[in-house]
């Protein structure tokens, strides 16, 4: 084979419980040492997707492919504990009665004794848990319980790791520091892993891919700046970011007239003129400016810090945020002159026109 | 100083006061047990170890490590089947595995013995039978009392290993799969091992019943402790020999409490309380879900449904002539003893209960956790425990008084009902104070707060919040109680006032002389009155 064969593939797969449709569709593919990352609301369908491309999950149609071999078809499904992945459960899921050296030789156990007392080693000085190895799971905090979770996945070196919401129990401080590690050290190790969150924030900074479903379709598949700049969806738009929408109409070429005035830049769909579309606004694209032309009232501040984010009623009657140093400090009430500077219009045709 | 008598709570009140007194009752009899090990008295040991204790030690061993092994096999691969596989019948028979703990041991013994002796219809079948003319099985043996035994016992093991397997949830088995392991080896690496603090608890109640039951061997005339203890004391009238083996009971029995305690408190270490997702079920198909199904129902064919309609011939054989009313005063007493001793019981949980909640300090905890103990006390060793302090009291009295007024009185407690009752909440106190105390722990601290801000307070607070609350759980408490007492059989033999007889002493005495037919009646009442226990519980565990 010429070309290097991805190390996950997804093709078409469908899953539905009973009239519940939670996969529709679904295709995407991950090369090897890739991160990927299913972001979507709840009840979104990404944990079904993870359990199927685990092996807990019969699927309906289409089919999945793990290191080119074919694990998942409606007629055939190749068991969990055969397809060398790994996984890090929500609730870490540690053995409550082994410790955490035990825990991380569960899945080596076949191994030569010294084969795995090295490979223990290693993993608990990779997660940093040297000091914790002979303690049981309900002696550990709840970050020490992960490291212990995903060096147990990592310990049987799987062609790919499936990680369930791995931060969601954290509190925020600890998910922030423990997001940076755990994409250093699947670095290191050059793993293939795909992990399931409802935070942005978490993806962003773990994946290289990012797939953001709803409803059971996958909305989009790409990397952290096209998720954020060319969302290809308005569900993605509104659901990544702090986007508002305002609507708009196209003049001309690159040209969309809003409440916001006049904007030029390059439109994210060829729209003839006169076309009625949802413009996406992210808070960062309006400055402020003292005596700029438009002017908007302040409904709604709250203050981040270096800086404030603005919620902002303009002459329409329409919101939008703006995001602005918090040395500008303006009270509710107030107008503020503002500036929108967006260079790619991103733009979506208005509901009432989609559906004649 | 002022600090360790924080810790220990010691403010005198007069809930506490109560408290210790309850301890103490508790307290007592074992104490009198464990004081006559440390006063060995040479000659009846010598007596006991020419005659009996070689027979009773081997006999107790073999029993007692019989029925341990066949209520773990039964009790948890029934268990498993019923909390993690499903198959035809499943949610039935999780319930129904349950109804043999409605039948006491001793009413199952003799309905073994009934028929399955010489006499009896499977034998007479059997030589009817081309080659089997002269084959003679020996029902008075260790296999058939271990069998007996055990098919009335296993529903401990069952109960507790099924919630340990429901409570494990599917998370772990999935992560064992994760990595590189089958179903059935996870089985064996993850789901067991981790339900092991909760088939040890229940392995250790069987072994406190089995080692404390009295009825079923002596129905089967199968020597141990507790019938040479009966012996001892009624046969041979030494109240000496039957202290000196309790004794080695006693031992037996607390260390199957600090078993048990030890297991309980690491279970909640080993329940994954927050995968609450929905359980997997392993679903079996086609020949193993057949067998799973003929398992199940040949369990409880042969521990309840075979039993219970053998006793319904029985009765209409024996009774069709109208024997009913003979029980009358017997269930009267029966009735009688029993709501007594539950109410009685009851009081005195709400009484502990209620000193933990209002001071729960080290002391007070100390005097629940004493007052309790009663559950693991054998009922022979405990009416001996009880007996012997009493006789000491009525006889001390008895003189005072003579030498004092110069009258003349009989035993004052001596074979009363009031030394009954005493015992009977002694041994029974762990399943009333059980049941008082989680609910009283259910109402939240802050009720007693919020009333005390609107100036309800000390009496008023209990009659207006707290009983009202406490209702469902008293309840609980009553019928538990009751029924518990209206089966007990040793305590009730051996302290009870002369010739007063209720339904276990009458089955005692009507197996004894082999009148199996007469004692199906009082049999039938007492399993139908422990169905009601089976039910509740059956219906808790479902909330």
């Amino acid at each position: 084979m010429q070309e290097t064969v991805p190390l996950l593939q997804v093709e078409q797969v469908c899953k539905s419980f009973g009239s519940n449709q939670v996969a529709n569709e679904i295709s995407f593919s991950m090369a090897k040492g890739e991160i990927g990352c299913l972001l979507g609301p709840s009840g979104c369908g990404k944990t079904t997707l993870l359990r199927v491309i685990a092996g807990f999950e019969a699927i309906d149609r289409g089919q999945v492919q793990i290191g080119g071999k074919i694990v998942s078809t409606p007629n055939l499904s190749v068991p969990p504990e055969k397809r060398s992945i790994g996984m890090v459960f929500q609730d870490y899921a540690l053995f409550p009665h082994l410790t955490a050296i035990q825990n991380i030789e569960f899945g080596i156990r076949s191994k030569a004794q010294q084969i795995r007392k090295e490979k223990v080693l290693t993993m608990l000085e990779l997660v940093g848990m040297a000091e914790a190895a002979t303690k049981y799971p309900h002696e550990l905090s709840g970050g020490q319980q992960q490291r212990v979770a995903l060096a147990r996945a990592l310990a049987p070196e799987p062609e790919l790791l499936l990680l369930d919401e791995p931060f969601s129990n954290l509190d925020a401080l600890l998910r922030d520091r423990l997001t940076v590690e755990v994409r250093d050290i699947l670095k290191e190790l050059g793993t293939t892993a795909l992990m399931v969150t409802h935070n942005q924030h978490e993806a962003f900074s773990v994946a290289d891919k990012i797939g953001v479903l709803f409803y059971g379709t996958m909305q989009q598949w790409g990397n952290a700046y096209d998720v954020y700049h060319r969302p290809a969806s308005l569900e993605v738009a509104t659901f990544v970011g702090d986007g508002a929408l305002v609507t708009g109409k196209v003049t001309g070429p690159g040209q969309v007239e809003s409440g916001l005035g006049l904007l030029k830049g390059n439109l994210s769909l060829p729209c003839e003129s006169g076309c009625e579309v949802d413009l996406l606004i992210r808070p960062e694209d309006v400055l402020h400016a003292e005596d700029a032309q438009v002017q908007a009232k302040v409904v709604h501040k709250s203050f981040r810090g270096p800086n404030i984010l603005y919620q902002l009623e303009l002459s329409s009657g329409e919101h939008c945020r703006a995001l602005v140093s918090s040395h500008h400090n303006h009270s509710i009430g107030e107008y503020i002159g503002i500036v929108p500077e967006v260079d790619n219009l991103v733009v979506f045709p208005r509901k009432q026109q989609v559906s004649p | 100083m002022q600090r360790y008598f924080n810790t220990l709570s010691i403010r005198p009140d007069g809930w506490q006061l109560s408290a210790v007194i309850l301890a103490g009752l508790v307290a007592v009899p074992i104490g009198v047990i464990f004081a006559s090990l440390f006063q060995p008295e040479q000659e009846i040991w010598n007596h006991l170890a020419e005659t009996v204790l070689t027979t009773l030690l081997l006999n107790t061993f073999w029993l007692s490590s019989g029925v341990l092994l066949c209520t773990a096999c039964l009790g948890v691969s029934l268990g498993w089947l019923t909390g993690a596989c499903s198959f035809p019948g499943r949610s039935f028979f999780s319930w129904a595995l349950t109804l043999p703990m409605a039948v006491p041991a001793y009413v199952m013994a003799f309905i073994f013995i009934g028929v399955m002796d010489f006499a009896g219809p499977v034998q007479t079948a059997m030589r009817t039978l081309p080659g089997f003319e002269r084959t003679i099985i020996e029902v008075r043996s260790t296999p058939f009392v271990i069998l007996c035994i055990s098919l009335t016992l296993y529903p401990y093991v069952y109960l507790l290993s099924r919630s340990a397997f429901l409570s494990q949830g599917r998370v772990l088995i999935e992560a064992a799969r994760t990595l590189g392991m089958a179903p059935w080896a996870a089985f064996w690496k993850v789901a067991l091992p981790m339900a092991r603090p909760w088939i040890a608890s229940g392995l250790a109640l069987v072994l406190m019943e089995t080692l404390a039951d009295f009825g079923a061997v002596s129905i089967f005339n199968y020597d141990t402790f507790t019938t040479a203890i009966y012996k001892a004391w009624f046969g041979f009238f030494s109240l000496q020999a039957a202290a000196q083996l309790s004794s080695v009971l006693v031992v037996f029995a607390m260390v199957l409490v600090l078993i048990d305690t030890m297991y309980r408190s690491r279970m909640r270490y080993f329940s994954s309380a927050r995968s609450s997702s929905v359980h997997n079920r392993i679903t079996l198909h086609g020949g193993k879900a057949l067998a799973a199904t003929c398992y199940c129902s040949i369990v409880v064919l042969v521990a309840f449904v075979l039993p219970v309609i053998q006793l319904g011939l029985w009765v209409i054989k024996a009774n069709g002539a109208g024997d009913l009313p003979n029980y009358m005063t017997q269930t009267g007493r029966t009735l009688l003893l029993g709501a007594g001793a539950a109410l009685l019981t009851c009081s005195a949980a709400i009484l502990l209960s209620y000193t933990k909640r209002r001071s729960p300090g080290t002391l007070n905890l100390m005097l629940c956790k004493i007052s309790i103990l009663g559950y693991a006390l054998p009922g022979t060793v405990l009416a001996v425990g009880i007996f012997l302090p009493i006789a000491w009291f009525d006889n001390h009295l008895q003189t005072l008084l003579q030498s004092i007024f110069n009258m003349q009185t009989g035993p004052l407690l001596q074979g009363t009902v009031i030394v009954m009752l005493m015992a009977y909440m002694v041994r029974f106190m762990a399943a009333g104070f059980g049941a008082v105390d989680s609910a009283m722990q259910s109402i939240s601290p802050s009720l007693d707060e919020a009333a005390g801000l609107m100036g309800v307070k000390g009496r008023k607070l209990i009659l207006s919040i707290h009983l009202p609350l406490l209702r469902k759980g008293l309840l609980t408490a009553l019928i538990l109680l009751m029924v518990d007492v209206v089966k007990e059989m040793p305590i009730t033999l051996m302290t009870r006032p002369f010739g007063w007889d209720t339904l276990a002493i009458k089955i005692y005495e009507l197996t004894s002389e082999g009148e199996w037919e007469r004692a199906a009646l009082p049999g039938l009442y007492l399993v139908m009155a422990s169905i009601i226990p089976v039910v509740l519980l059956v219906r808790q565990s479902e909330k």
